[in-house]
């Protein structure tokens, strides 16, 4: 196995251009998937919030059937709680913010309608939801916050999207920088792969440098990439909490540990693979 | 050791029919010349025999066994038992004498402990025992190509393939690496040298077979250059 690792060092000391262009690629590769990855995570739980906040409110009729209304909407599977706030009730609570909003209603009458008040299970079925309620008899209008939680649900999907994009793009990059650089280290060897293959050496035994080859600049890249990522994040994590501390930004360790640690495992693991690939196919070409 | 069984081999790009309809057999022990000239097919043969290349028509068998049943790992064992040495000695330049011949041991699997006897019995063989320390760019065209020979039989195989062993060499040092094959033939290594040096063929005397244009056209048990 020294023998084996010497080589692999020589090759790559041999072949630092080539090293290096992998290096960097895998290590940008890696960043990308972790920061890509994180938002995500971030995203998720800020929708989760969402989702336990948005409300979606139905202003009935005077005429409305308010209590058949209620037990038709509490029939809709994606409602997780319906209660009906009466017409009395809205005004107590807006007065309560409003402290004029009863003299106004002595005035001119209580303007605000029955209303049922529903929670969603998750914030997309919203509109749905809205869309079947407004459609009952009796439900004069709906409300479900359609002017944030549309373009929220539309804007981060379609980053994380175009995020999983481009880190699909940067690790196909990655394996053809690999089984490059790994190709060129075996070419810079070809004479003594030459005399090995006529000596008996096994294709495991000529490949093996080159699989360690891949494998630290695997290592190397997740190592790099979690250097440069873990204190980066923590640092924003830290500055969004202290600028917008609503933003429920994911910091606990037994969340991160294991996300970090499968960007890393996947550095190496694309290290090794592409590093498999291409002995492989050097040797079959050979033959 | 080795069985030629109306053997052709035929270069698809080319189309060049290098071997054509080629019988014979190698007994175990013997010390065969494979003589003929450039592109007579010598090399081709022992393409065939290390399973470099694969026969287009009929069978090759090497210790009974068909060539066309070895494939990966077992196409490796199979040249642990052949040594090779060629023309160009395909010495490693950045390796001693010593480091050169222990590569194959390396290579094969032999535990560390046993290399330096090994490989001392192998240099002592071809009398540069003095020279294990010395780099290739160090030794003279005739030494490098009995370090190559030292290299092919550390392993003891039964089979040695010397394909041109003597073409870059002077008379002097080519006679030196014909002592050492005969040498190593009388330890009962199978030796078969593929040479176009008609004074080694006529002074060294052995079982010599003649190709022509991919036809084997003579085998002489008493050797001699005849083309």
């Amino acid at each position: 196995m020294n023998y084996h690792f010497r080589q692999a060092l020589l090759a790559m000391r041999g072949n630092v251009t080539a090293t290096l262009a992998t290096l960097m690629t895998m290590t940008l590769t890696l960043l990308m998937l972790g920061f890509v990855l994180l938002l995500t995570l971030n995203v998720n739980r800020t929708l989760a919030q969402l989702e336990s906040q948005v409300e979606v409110a139905a202003f009935l009729r005077p005429d409305a059937q308010d209590a058949a209304l209620l037990a038709q909407v509490q029939a809709l599977p994606q409602v997780t709680e319906a209660k009906l706030v009466t017409s009395e009730q809205v005004l107590t609570e807006m007065t309560q913010d409003s402290p004029y909003t009863r003299d106004a209603a002595a005035l001119v009458g209580n303007p605000f309608p029955d209303t049922l008040r529903l929670r969603v299970a998750r914030v997309q079925d919203s509109r749905t939801v809205a869309a079947a309620v407004s459609a009952l008899p009796g439900v004069e209008d709906v409300e479900y916050g359609a002017g944030y939680v549309d373009p929220t649900v539309r804007t981060l999907t379609a980053v994380r999207g175009a995020g999983y994009a481009l880190v699909g793009l940067l690790l196909l990059g990655t394996l053809f920088n690999i089984l490059n650089a790994v190709r060129v280290a075996m070419y810079a060897r070809r004479d003594e792969i030459s005399v090995m293959r006529l000596l008996g050496a096994t294709r495991g035994f000529i490949r093996m440098p080159h699989v360690i080859e891949g494998l630290l600049v695997g290592l190397l890249a997740a190592g790099l990439a979690l250097a440069l990522l873990v204190p980066s994040y923590l640092g924003l994590a830290r500055r969004v909490q202290q600028l917008a501390p609503v933003f429920p930004v994911v910091q606990d360790a037994g969340t991160l540990v294991p996300l970090l640690g499968g960007v890393a495992l996947l550095g190496v693991l694309i290290g090794l693979l592409g590093s498999l690939f291409a002995t492989r196919r050097y040797l079959l070409e050979l033959e | 050791m080795i069985d030629f069984k109306n053997v052709s081999l035929e270069y698809p790009v080319t189309r060049t029919l290098a071997l054509d309809d080629v019988s014979l057999q190698i007994g175990k022990g013997e010390f065969v010349y494979l003589v003929g000239h450039s592109g007579a097919g010598k090399s081709s043969f022992m393409s065939l025999v290390l399973k470099r290349a694969l026969p287009s028509r009929g069978e090759v068998r090497v210790a009974g066994e068909p060539l066309a049943r070895y494939r990966g790992r077992r196409t490796a064992l199979l040249r642990r038992r052949m040594g090779t040495v060629f023309q160009d000695n395909l010495l490693l330049s950045h390796l001693n004498a010593f480091d050169n011949v222990a590569f194959t041991l390396r290579v094969t699997g032999v535990p560390q402990r046993e290399w330096a006897p090994r490989v001392t019995t192998a240099l002592r063989t071809v009398g540069l025992e003095h020279k294990k320390y010395a780099l290739p760019l160090q030794l003279s065209q005739g030494e490098q190509q009995r370090v190559a020979i030292a290299r092919a039989i550390v392993g003891d195989p039964p089979l040695l393939l010397a394909d041109e062993p003597t073409g870059n060499l002077d008379p002097d040092n080519s006679r030196e690496v014909l002592k050492v094959l005969q040498n190593v033939n009388l330890r009962g290594t199978t030796v078969v040298v593929a040479t176009h040096a008609r004074d080694l063929v006529e002074t060294f005397r052995h079982r010599t077979l003649t190709l022509r244009k991919g036809k084997l056209v003579r085998d002489d048990p008493y050797g001699g250059y005849a083309l």
